[in-house]
């Protein structure tokens, strides 16, 4: 079973990889015992390549959108989540149950520790220099992910059944769904796949913002000059200098660490 | 103070010890993915999963640290590069140099 899922997950790697190593990693599947944790591991690569594979680190201003997009369809993903959850328990307990104050005390317990956990990390990671901090572990978000999308069902259905009417059930959720989805968010963005690969989307993004600001500025300074005004334009010029070397360094690290690098895709 | 070559490795994120243990597992010769796995169990007691061993294989070989030699069947060896030798050997340096200095403090305990 475990092995069939993991031939399965093999089969979902974008093309160019599987062209190059599925046969290998196959053979390894065949060859050894396949763990639960061999599966989840392939799960979580298969989304690294996809990602990696879908974004063009030569143009990051467009990698960026894609990025975007795919936080926009992950917010979607966990509204639907969420309501498919409540609606499910709704449909399964049409009539609230007492005994259902248990699971809300333990979703309360839950995101109190979860809240503790997050502060305790953040606290931690404020001590180290900037380039040694970690993001949130990667098996906390995987283990909080579930547990609070299940959770939030918990209580998104207890307000399904105590709405009255559909005004009252869409202030309950309004109210209730900005808090949920950030918090899932932060999860997901924890167990985001690549996520070296989206902080070097985003540095050179902001580089290449850069040169254009300083272009800018010093179409604005000769401007200035030409109707007599004394302004800043060798300023600038040396600080366009120093903005396309740093966005130029910045391409370089993500060109080296994307996809098409690796594959010549 | 960090050396430069173990900053590279560094660079790998993740996949940073799978990789290294990698590179220890090819410096005794070439060997395939399953050969890797059952020598990198017998090294440090735990076995790579498929995805963490080619996540490090595939980014070892994106900075040129191991090549590729013909396919076997299924089966394709690794050997390690001159590149990946060098890096190699400044890992273990600097591996040294902090158990030289955690041997040194325990003795002082």
């Amino acid at each position: 079973m475990l092995r069939r899922l993991a031939r399965a997950i093999v089969d979902r790697y974008p093309q160019v990889w599987r062209e190059r190593y599925a046969d290998e990693v196959s053979d390894l599947i065949e060859s050894g015992p396949v763990r639960l944790y061999d599966v989840g591991e392939l799960f979580h690569g298969m989304l690294v390549e996809r990602v990696r594979a879908a974004i063009d680190v030569e143009r990051p201003s467009v990698a960026m959108a894609k990025l975007n997009a795919y936080k926009t369809m992950s917010v979607i993903a966990t509204l639907v989540a969420i309501q498919a959850g409540g609606w499910t328990l709704r449909y399964m307990w049409p009539v609230y149950d007492e005994r259902f104050d248990v699971a809300l005390y333990a979703a309360t317990a839950f995101w109190l520790l979860l809240f503790a956990f997050w502060l305790t990390h953040t606290l931690l990671q404020r001590r180290k220099a900037a380039d040694d901090r970690r993001p949130f572990p990667v098996w906390a978000a995987l283990v909080a992910l579930p547990l609070h999308l299940a959770s939030v069902s918990v209580f998104f259905w207890v307000r399904l059944i105590s709405a009255d009417g559909a005004g009252d059930y869409v202030r309950a959720l309004i109210s209730s769904v900005y808090v949920h989805v950030s918090v899932a968010i932060l999860l997901l963005m924890q167990i985001w796949p690549g996520r070296r690969l989206v902080d070097a989307i985003v540095e050179a993004d902001g580089a290449e913002n850069a040169v254009r600001g300083a272009e800018s500025q010093i179409v604005n300074c000769r401007e200035w000059i030409a109707k007599g005004v004394p302004s800043p334009v060798a300023d600038w010029e040396r600080e366009l200098v120093v903005r396309i070397e740093k966005r130029d360094a910045a391409l370089a690290r993500l060109k080296a660490m994307g996809y098409r690098a690796r594959f010549g895709a | 103070m960090r050396h430069k070559a173990d900053d590279s490795l560094a660079d790998l994120g993740r996949f940073s010890e799978p990789a290294f243990n990698i590179l220890v597992a090819l410096a005794e010769g070439p060997k395939h993915g399953y050969a890797m796995t059952l020598d990198i169990e017998a090294m440090t007691g735990n076995r790579p999963g498929p995805g963490t061993l080619y996540g490090a294989i595939a980014r070892l070989e994106e900075r040129k640290w191991i090549e590729a030699l013909p396919a076997d069947d299924r089966r394709r060896p690794y050997k390690l590069t001159p590149a990946g030798e060098k890096v190699l050997r400044a890992r273990l340096q600097a591996l040294r140099q902090v158990t030289r200095i955690a041997q040194a403090r325990l003795a002082d305990a």
